[in-house]
């Protein structure tokens, strides 16, 4: 049974990374200019470095993305035991929006190395208020803690557009950068993105057994003798540095954390070392896709990746919110 | 259960007698409008208003700029309440907005298709039509999926941030798509009342007040319809009947104040509140009182967007968003356990 387990795992993560690689190579060789393979090979062996310094940075920030949205997702619904919490429905993400507009509308000055530092502190301030309005003594209740990071991210976001207007540089660019695109990311916000994604989703792996525990219900949690406040703390602050690190290099891509974390586990099943590396790996798919698709579907023009995942997001979200609810107790997956 | 309670506590309070209540609202209402006139005028004194000037930049200041926008604004808060009551009486959700439940996003989505396509032309018209079928598609949508929903309001309202989401997703596909006018347009999403015309307020005001007097005239269903749609029924009220009737008005109301002023959120959600506070529970009573604390508020928002930030002129949706996040999360805090 448990070998089966991990040979469907197994046969999974290479059908994801088979993909994932295709959809690599896809985004390599399309966009404004179309390369054929055999010159991107010509250019990785040494030659002129139009892939190499923009279309390669972009698809590394989009596979980067995808997996800190994902995965922080992840970590949010395993935590709070709610199908519905994720960085952009507990308001994380346009906390760290919010952080980030700040450093790049208001300080100009130091933009690059403060950015991903204010969007994580933009983010946390969300989450506190977030928790602190959403509390109840017994717990807390998932459309609850919903509808309260959905209004606070209406704050926070129009607060951001209340920036734009004050600030107004140049809003298109703006506007843009909200709905998440990765148009003209360099290497420099590579490096600015990757130590996260790695120390966090370090992080997630090397606790997979507290996840697992905490993904049971408070009592049995409480009975383990896990310390599990501490636990909780540790594993919401690596969620919200997950998806603000990312937040602040690419802006908001949405419904990322939402809809991916319950399909992995559709996928293979609630074992946290099983499904936060397969959410990490459709995360990274989400994200090349939908940027790839924004960059070729009307070849000059680019549409933000985070519209595509909004129009895939969004209809998931209503249907999981209702339809799946309201057909007769299939027992719910946490 | 909530009803029984609010009733007590109101009457625990001494309301105010009505009176009172509605000629306060009213003073300061033209006290809002005087100032909304007469601030950072030059040349305006008690003399030159009463008699006839021939001071054009004056008249043209008065007539053409502050007066449409202000009487847009009153217009606008007035409709603007009044659907967000009877929104919250039709969903039996205190949460209820417009805004929240994604009917704005709707209206605005269409709207910009319709700016689209039909370009820099005088559209006026075609944007007004295009934001109704908006505003109605996303009602039909949360009719539907308010059959899912059942008795937990909080899921349907989440549906509505995710309707939110798709349609403002789609706008902003629009506008990048066809990149044209697009601060303009970014602005207007974000609700506002700059550059207003007397078009858009004969348009708006032809419109809103039959809806108003509509909704007036159905006060005492409403009534009736509190109590339960069982009892309603048996008192002869014609519930799905009643029920597509109001929804016809929130989407005229909300539908008409985002073709002229973009999507401007919570009004709707405050100032049904504050009615109740004063003036207990008979719609007969609420509903005209929301007009005209609706008025009051989005004139004063208005107002403040102005000036806030002068000579920057800040959307209005903005001002109205900071006084109504903090007003959601109260009402949110002090709903209980189990009562919905």
């Amino acid at each position: 049974m448990k070998l089966r387990k991990w040979t469907r795992f197994g046969q999974i993560v290479a059908l994801l990374l088979l993909l994932l690689i295709i959809a690599a190579v896809l985004s390599l060789r399309f966009g404004a200019v179309n390369t054929p393979l055999r010159e991107i090979l010509a250019e990785l062996a040494g030659g002129e470095p139009l892939v190499l310094k923009y279309r390669l940075p972009r698809l590394i920030i989009a596979v980067l993305t995808g997996i800190n949205m994902a995965v922080s997702g992840a970590i949010l619904q395993s935590i709070t035991r709610n199908p519905l919490a994720a960085p952009d429905i507990v308001g994380v993400t346009a906390g760290g929006g919010f952080g980030a507009v700040v450093v790049l509308l208001v300080f100009p000055t130091w933009s690059a190395a403060g950015l991903p530092i204010a969007a994580f502190a933009g983010a946390v301030t969300a989450a506190v208020i977030v928790y602190l309005f959403a509390y109840q003594r017994g717990g807390i209740r998932p459309t609850r803690l919903a509808l309260t990071g959905v209004s606070v991210s209406l704050g926070f976001h129009s607060l951001i557009t209340f920036l734009i207007v004050k600030y107004a540089l140049d809003s298109s660019q703006a506007l843009v950068w909200l709905k998440g695109s990765l148009y003209a990311r360099s290497w420099q916000h590579v490096e600015m993105l990757w130590p996260w994604t790695l120390g966090g989703v370090t992080l997630a792996l090397l606790s997979h057994r507290q996840i697992n525990t905490l993904q049971l219900d408070e009592d049995t949690v409480t009975g383990l003798g896990l310390r599990i406040q501490l636990v909780r703390v540790l594993l919401l602050l690596t969620a919200v540095g997950l998806s603000a690190s990312s937040v602040a290099v690419s802006g908001t891509i949405g419904f990322v954390g939402l809809v991916i974390p319950p399909l992995s586990k559709w996928l293979v099943g609630p074992d946290s070392r099983l499904y936060l590396p397969v959410s990490a790996l459709l995360g990274a798919l989400l994200v090349t896709l939908a940027d790839l698709l924004g960059r070729v579907v009307l070849p000059p023009l680019e549409i933000p990746a985070g519209i595509f995942t909004a129009l895939i997001g969004a209809p998931y979200f209503i249907y999981l919110l209702l339809i799946r609810r309201a057909q007769p107790n299939k027992s719910r997956s946490r | 259960m909530s009803d029984i309670g609010l009733k007590k506590e109101g009457e625990a309070r001494k309301a105010p007698p009505l009176w009172l209540v509605f000629s306060i609202f009213g003073v300061i209402l033209l006290a809002i409008a005087a100032v909304t006139l007469s601030y950072r005028v030059k040349g305006l004194t008690w003399s030159t208003l009463f008699s006839t000037t021939n001071d054009e930049v004056l008249t043209y200041t008065l007539w053409s700029i502050r007066a449409p926008r202000l009487l847009l604004s009153i217009i606008l808060g007035a409709g603007l309440a009044v659907a967000g009551c009877l929104l919250q009486s039709m969903t039996r959700n205190p949460l209820s907005d417009p805004e929240i439940l994604g009917i704005n996003q709707g209206a605005s989505c269409f709207a910009v298709i319709a700016i689209v396509g039909f370009g820099e032309r005088d559209s006026s018209t075609v944007i007004l039509l295009a934001s109704l079928c908006g505003a109605g598609a996303i009602g039909l949508l949360i009719s539907w999926l308010s059959r899912y929903s059942g008795n937990d309001a909080s899921r349907l309202m989440l549906a509505g941030v995710a309707i939110s989401a798709f349609m403002g997703a789609l706008t902003t596909g629009f506008i990048l798509l066809f990149e044209t006018q697009l601060i303009e347009i970014l602005y207007w999403m974000a609700g506002k009342l700059t550059g207003t015309t007397w078009s858009d307020n004969k348009l708006v005001w032809a419109l809103d007040i039959p809806a108003l007097i509509v909704a007036f005239l159905l006060a005492r269903t409403l009534n009736l319809l509190g109590q339960g749609e069982e009892l309603a029924t048996g008192l002869g009220v014609n519930v799905p009947r009643v029920r597509q009737l109001i929804g016809v008005l929130i989407v005229v109301l909300t539908g008409s104040a985002v073709a002229v002023a973009g999507p401007i959120g919570f009004i709707g959600l405050m100032v049904p509140h504050m009615a109740k506070r004063l003036g207990g529970l008979d719609h007969k009573v609420i509903l005209p009182l929301s007009a005209i604390m609706g008025a009051v508020l989005l004139s004063a928002a208005d107002f403040l967007s102005q000036w806030l930030t002068y000579p920057a002129d800040l959307p209005v949706g903005i001002i109205t968003a900071f006084m109504g996040v903090p007003f959601f999360l109260y009402l949110l805090r002090r709903q209980r356990e189990g009562h919905r």
